[in-house]
């Protein structure tokens, strides 16, 4: 008996340290932690639309989506949202044209891809934004047709974007300038993370204009 | 272990002769799977090494006040403390080093080195030797995830700790990047600790013969 009590003493004060430790680490850090996802999620919407901006948020649902201003005009959509990828969740930033016609920019937050293949859907779509970004959004003669790119966004005739209606589907082995609106060019050796990102977006796009819809067609 | 093995030798220990991965072949989940780069596998193992620490430490002052029974249950307990700590604190002040080695940190809980060096050292010695008993063992373990770490990444990457070493017209080995690359490495970094061992014990082996000659000659 004496053993028993003298057992279940020990887990209960070994216990009771453990938490009260653990919730003063936690008071400390659940509220950096928050700022670092907000930091991270801000400089992907200055990354996807560059420039003095304003956002005011749309939230519903877990799913959170930004309009951006530039004093009053609007310059677009950003939506944070994720799906599954190859091994993990993959997150990702998608940035919208004010009428939300056009996807006019990606960011991938987070993936578990695999690394050197895979993983090129976060590489491609950030090199992407960076030159849309650069040229004005619209990427004419700086895409060289020649450079292989794993996996090709927003990369069709001159001043045109990939389509924002939730069509968007994977195709394999054409050039970059015959890719249509709603094609997005597959990475060689990872057609499921290609498949994957390409899913997400549609759903993506599909939610938000759900969203809107719901909240009186807000534009 | 007698308490006649002096302080240096139980911190040598952890780093060659006990070597966690290289000897004991321990902790193998993480070594095989977070070193794609030497960062990952620094980060890892300090914060491995900090866990073994606190833990060691904690465990070797309780170690009287804690029945047999439940010592294991209370081992875990603390261990995942002192994980926890290390996994909120990282998030919050390391988030690039956290998410790229995301849920291995909270599964260093289950690092068969922590809790083996608490059942087999740290409830049996002081709280001194126990420290430095965990840091010899922690040291180790970086060490080693490291070198696995920069040997990969620089096959794999052309860099080590981010800074390019390989000559631009490198193409990257992708394949020592994935698991296959995780396995191929440790594998001959084990091969090479084996052979260096061997030819230590036959030196020694050598030494004690020419010792017996010598005794019998006089």
């Amino acid at each position: 008996m004496k053993t028993t009590l003298q057992m279940l003493a020990t887990l209960i004060v070994v216990g009771m340290f453990s938490g009260g430790a653990l919730s003063l680490v936690n008071d400390w850090a659940s509220p950096l932690i928050e700022a670092n996802q907000a930091k991270i999620r801000d400089e992907a919407i200055r990354f996807l639309v560059p420039g003095e901006t304003t956002e005011e948020v749309v939230a519903q649902d877990g799913l959170t989506a930004w309009k951006v201003f530039t004093g009053e005009e609007l310059q677009g959509w950003v939506l944070q949202y994720s799906g599954n990828g190859f091994q993990d969740k993959i997150d990702i930033m998608i940035a919208l044209d004010p009428e939300r016609q056009e996807i006019r920019g990606l960011k991938v937050l987070d993936d578990s891809e695999t690394p050197g293949l895979g993983t090129w859907i976060r590489l491609n779509a950030d090199h992407e934004a960076a030159l849309t970004a650069k040229d004005d959004r619209n990427l004419g003669d700086e895409v060289d047709d020649s450079k292989n790119y794993p996996l090709q966004f927003f990369a069709y005739g001159e001043g045109q974007h990939l389509s924002a209606a939730g069509d968007l589907k994977v195709v394999k082995g054409k050039k970059r300038s015959q890719l249509g609106t709603t094609e997005v060019q597959s990475i060689t050796a990872a057609t499921i993370s290609s498949v994957a990102i390409v899913d997400i977006i549609n759903g993506a796009v599909v939610k938000l204009n759900e969203l809107l819809a719901a909240q009186g067609g807000v534009s | 272990m007698s308490k006649k093995t002096s302080i240096a030798t139980e911190f040598l220990k952890g780093l060659w002769d006990q070597n966690p991965v290289l000897r004991a072949l321990l902790g193998l989940c993480p070594t095989l799977a977070v070193t794609t780069s030497a960062v990952n596998g620094l980060g890892m193992g300090a914060a491995t090494t900090f866990v073994l620490l606190c833990a060691s430490l904690m465990i070797s002052l309780l170690r009287k006040a804690i029945p047999s029974q439940v010592r294991i249950a209370s081992f875990i307990v603390v261990i995942a403390t002192f994980v926890t700590i290390v996994d909120l604190s990282m998030k919050a002040v390391l988030p690039e080093l956290s998410k790229s080695l995301g849920a291995f940190i909270p599964l260093i809980v289950v690092n068969c080195l922590i809790l083996g060096r608490q059942e087999a050292f740290a409830s049996k010695n002081g709280p001194f030797r126990a420290l430095v008993d965990g840091l010899g063992m922690g040291v180790g373990f970086t060490l080693t995830l490291t070198l696995l770490g920069a040997v990969r990444e620089v096959l794999g990457n052309g860099t080590v700790f981010g800074f390019q070493v390989m000559p631009g017209s490198f193409e990257p080995w992708i394949v020592m990047i994935l698991p296959a690359g995780a396995f191929l490495t440790l594998g001959l970094m084990l091969g090479v600790a084996n052979s260096i061992n061997q030819k230590r014990e036959q030196a020694a082996l050598q030494q004690a013969r020419l010792a017996t000659i010598a005794t019998k000659e006089a």
